[in-house]
């Protein structure tokens, strides 16, 4: 009977140099990309806060009515929320990969559950006061004209029918990484990243 | 060469075959198993610096290949929406090994490769590592479970191998 062990390891061996000026170069290029990633991010929510806090300051930007002018400084502020929010979870490229490998795993998948199952709290909830606030001011200001109500019932079914969406779909992802984190045995619990 | 590429270069060195093989079990296509490679080696460059010794360099460096690894099929795996099977699973399913099975080595290491990447990371994990021929001590260091339930999930492991491939482990 032939032995496992010897026939996995046989004849499978790696190439003699090891690249270790590749190495090298790949880890910076990895180490710019993360850095121009990070920068895109907050150029992206700059842009979001600039015009949001041009719609609220300057009448000129989107001709809001004074209610919608607040609802626009509203969502300005929910962006920055999500904004400082992403930064200070921080992102799994910087989660460390020495530690033992099934606590990491567990760790990765209860990072992603959270995320997850909080994405309505951190990432939808802050954008809600704003865009009430800016829909009711834009709906009081143009009440009386053809086809208003029409209008701003299809702009809030359509606000309504996403969020329900992206939390639905989330919550459901999130219960399958519980069941999975469940499936691990206890003493993996401890074994995460130091 | 820096001081840091040369413990690198020594690390890398000592395990090169190992980190080579462990690919294998978790890349079918070969472009891509280099990729993955190349992934692991990055990832032990970067990890290196905070190497306090607290474990064995071997411990160290197969933790970090792993957990590397298992952050790729994971991503591989959210863009198919593949799961991976259990032990357990494969038991129930397994069929004998029939006699006029091909018992050529290559045939064999095909397919038990391919079995490797169909399992879940628990399993993938202790099936590779006890192939590199790690005890279960050794196992328990590198994955973080108790040396009982790695000696347990061991020996239907190679009940397994016996039974589908008419490997002895």
């Amino acid at each position: 009977m032939a032995d496992a062990r010897k026939l996995w390891t046989a004849g499978s061996t790696a190439p003699a140099e090891i690249p270790v000026a590749d190495v090298v170069a790949r880890a910076e290029a990895f180490r710019r990309k993360v850095r121009l990633s990070h920068a895109l991010e907050y150029a992206a929510g700059a842009l979001v806060v600039g015009f949001f806090v041009a719609a609220a300051a300057i009448p000129e930007v989107a001709r809001l009515p004074p209610i919608s002018r607040v609802g626009a400084a509203l969502i300005a502020c929910g962006s920055v929320f999500v904004m400082t929010y992403l930064a200070l979870r921080g992102t799994p490229t910087e989660v460390r990969r020495d530690g033992a490998t099934l606590g990491c795993y567990r760790a990765e998948l209860v990072r992603r559950r959270d995320l997850l199952a909080s994405v309505t709290l951190w990432y939808q909830a802050p954008f809600w006061p704003g865009t009430v606030v800016l829909v009711v001011g834009v709906a009081i200001d143009r009440w009386h004209a053809p086809g208003a109500a029409g209008s701003l019932a299809t702009v809030v079914a359509v606000i309504v029918a996403t969020s329900l969406g992206i939390g639905l779909v989330n919550r459901r992802a999130a219960a399958k990484l519980s069941r999975e984190i469940e499936a691990l045995p206890v003493e993996v619990r401890g074994a995460g990243p130091s | 060469m820096t001081e840091a590429e040369e413990r690198f270069s020594a690390v890398v060195g000592a395990h090169a075959d190992a980190l080579w093989r462990l690919g294998r079990g978790y890349e079918r296509d070969p472009d891509r198993r280099r990729d993955l490679h190349q992934e692991i080696l990055v990832a032990i460059w970067r990890a290196l610096p905070s190497f306090e010794g607290r474990c064995s360099v071997r411990t160290f460096v197969l933790r970090v290949a792993h957990n590397t690894a298992c952050s790729h099929v994971a991503r591989a795996t959210r863009r198919r929406a593949e799961e991976g099977t259990s032990l357990e699973a494969l038991e129930a399913a397994s069929p004998d090994r029939r006699p006029d099975e091909a018992a050529d080595d290559h045939q064999t290491l095909e397919r038990l490769a391919a079995l490797v990447r169909t399992l879940v990371p628990m399993d993938r994990q202790l099936l590779l590592l006890h192939l590199e021929g790690l005890d279960p001590a050794a196992i328990a260091e590198v994955t973080g479970l108790s040396t009982t339930n790695v000696t347990t999930k061991v020996s239907r492991i190679k009940a397994l191998l016996v039974k589908r491939f008419g490997l002895e482990a």
